[in-house]
């Protein structure tokens, strides 16, 4: 069967032209980059390592982008490379222990409607229970249900085989589902 | 399929990740099963909440930090890359540097290897790669075990065959606690001591791991704190170790070292179904 993939439209227009000017080190296709996938990249550091500490560790991804970008070869999508390159950043972040135990992101800054009280409350559970999980199986989590990725992409982007990307899942939303519960969630 | 089969695809089967027949088996199985079916509702639940999750907003000056920080580095590219040229010249007309520099690098390979061969070397390789076996395992337990097994000698046997190998009939030859399931068994000759280490997986499909040993400590913790519990009329020894628990008690002649317990209640179990059945 097909797999679902998912294809971001901002960084789909990254195109080999920007990326060779971005190996040049010109400042505008750098930019250019930036404001393409800078909000996939802050929203996933926000899950991934807490409100707080998201826009050091999004500036420190866009540096390696820079930097490294002659390491991308093509080979798998620029989504994918980004995506890797995050992810790693995030993990030796979190692996640093200066704040481990991040917080939650409680008060939403896009929320511009007041939503239900009782979704509101599981949303806030929910945010919860991801900072409890284990920052390994949160990247599980966080690419497939918050980033929409494949199990092929999650596998590429976290280096581990395809095949134990469904197991891991499972894992995961054990663990998270445990979580919930000690925080007094019933579903 | 069984339950257990049909729960390790419950991931895949909400993503879309299955091939058609495989499933239909698990729609099947869902039709007929309200224990697998809770679990998948939970699943589906847990996604449905997940999609409520709103996206923050970067800072507007973010690019403008990222910007400075790379206006910073490229001017110290240019400072470096000036005195670096004139050392470089600068050495390469001075044999006198080249000598040095290659004695330099002879003492320090010296060093490293007396490091690594004299008795606290090795110990302290081993306590580095025990600790990342350890970090390893709560990630990966699949990869922590081929680590283990890549770096030290070993052999596949069944627990009953261990006694040829280790002198004692290791306990878990005895069975495990019901809702445990032994997945291999492994004499693995360490630094430290040789000892009959133990795959196990609970229901839910997680692991841990059982050591018997001949010494009380061999060191596997290295510097991480550990408290003294008595559990079960037994005296355990604790190591926290990423989230979960690693005990060390005696147990016969021997000891037990259990890694990845999810809690006290789950050592208590342990130490009790072994002593039971000694």
């Amino acid at each position: 069967m097909a797999s679902k993939e998912a294809h971001d439209p901002e960084t789909a227009a990254i195109d080999g032209e920007v990326l060779s000017a971005c190996r040049a080190g010109e400042r505008s296709a750098q930019q250019r980059v930036y404001e393409l996938c800078h909000l996939q990249v802050y929203r996933l550091m926000v899950r991934m390592v807490g409100l707080q500490d998201a826009e050091d560790v999004t500036q420190q991804v866009f540096l390696q982008v820079f930097r490294k970008i002659d390491q991308f070869d093509g080979h798998s999508k620029f989504e994918t490379w980004l995506y890797r390159l995050a992810m790693n950043e995030a993990l030796q972040q979190l692996r640093k222990g200066r704040r481990w135990k991040f917080q939650p992101l409680t008060h939403d800054p896009m929320s511009v409607a007041k939503p239900e009280e009782e979704r509101g409350e599981e949303k806030e559970l929910l945010e919860q229970a991801l900072a409890r999980l284990d920052p390994e199986l949160r990247a599980l989590f966080v690419l497939r249900e918050i980033e929409g990725l494949s199990y092929r992409q999650i596998a590429e982007t976290i280096n581990i085989p395809e095949g134990t990307v469904g197991s891991r899942l499972n894992r995961a939303r054990r663990e998270l589902q445990q979580h919930l519960s000690e925080l007094g969630w019933k579903p | 399929m069984n339950c257990p089969d049909i729960k390790n695809l419950l991931s895949a089967y909400l993503d879309g990740e299955l091939a058609d027949e495989l499933r239909a088996d698990v729609s099947a199985h869902l039709e007929r099963c309200p224990d697998c079916t809770h679990e998948f509702q939970g699943f589906e639940k847990l996604s449905r909440m997940a999609s409520t999750l709103q996206s923050a907003v970067p800072p507007e000056h973010l690019w403008k930090r990222i910007e400075t920080e790379l206006d910073q580095s490229l001017d110290a590219d240019r400072s470096r890359r000036q005195p670096m040229a004139w050392a470089a010249r600068w050495f390469v007309a001075s044999p006198r540097w080249m000598t040095a520099a290659a004695l330099l690098v002879a003492i320090g390979i010296s060093w490293f290897a007396y490091q690594a061969w004299t008795p606290q070397g090795k110990h302290e390789q081993f306590t580095a790669d025990f600790s990342h076996y350890l970090t390893e395992f709560r990630r990966d337990p699949d990869v922590a075990q081929q680590f283990l097994l890549a770096k030290y000698e070993h052999r596949p046997l069944l627990p009953d065959q261990a006694i040829q190998t280790v002198g004692y009939r290791p306990a878990v030859a005895n069975g495990l606690p019901p809702d445990y399931r032994m997945e291999s068994t492994n004499v693995i000759n360490m630094p430290c001591c040789t000892c009959v280490e133990t795959v196990c997986q609970r229901s839910d499909g997680s692991r841990l791991v059982i050591f018997e040993h001949n010494d009380l400590d061999p060191q596997w913790f290295d510097d991480r704190p550990e408290i003294a519990a008595h559990c079960q009329g037994r005296q355990c020894r604790l190591v926290e170790v990423n989230d979960r628990l690693a005990a060390t008690w005696s147990h016969d002649q021997r000891h037990i070292t259990v890694i990845g317990i999810q809690d006290l209640d789950e050592l208590s179990q342990l130490v009790a179904w072994f002593d039971n059945g000694k």
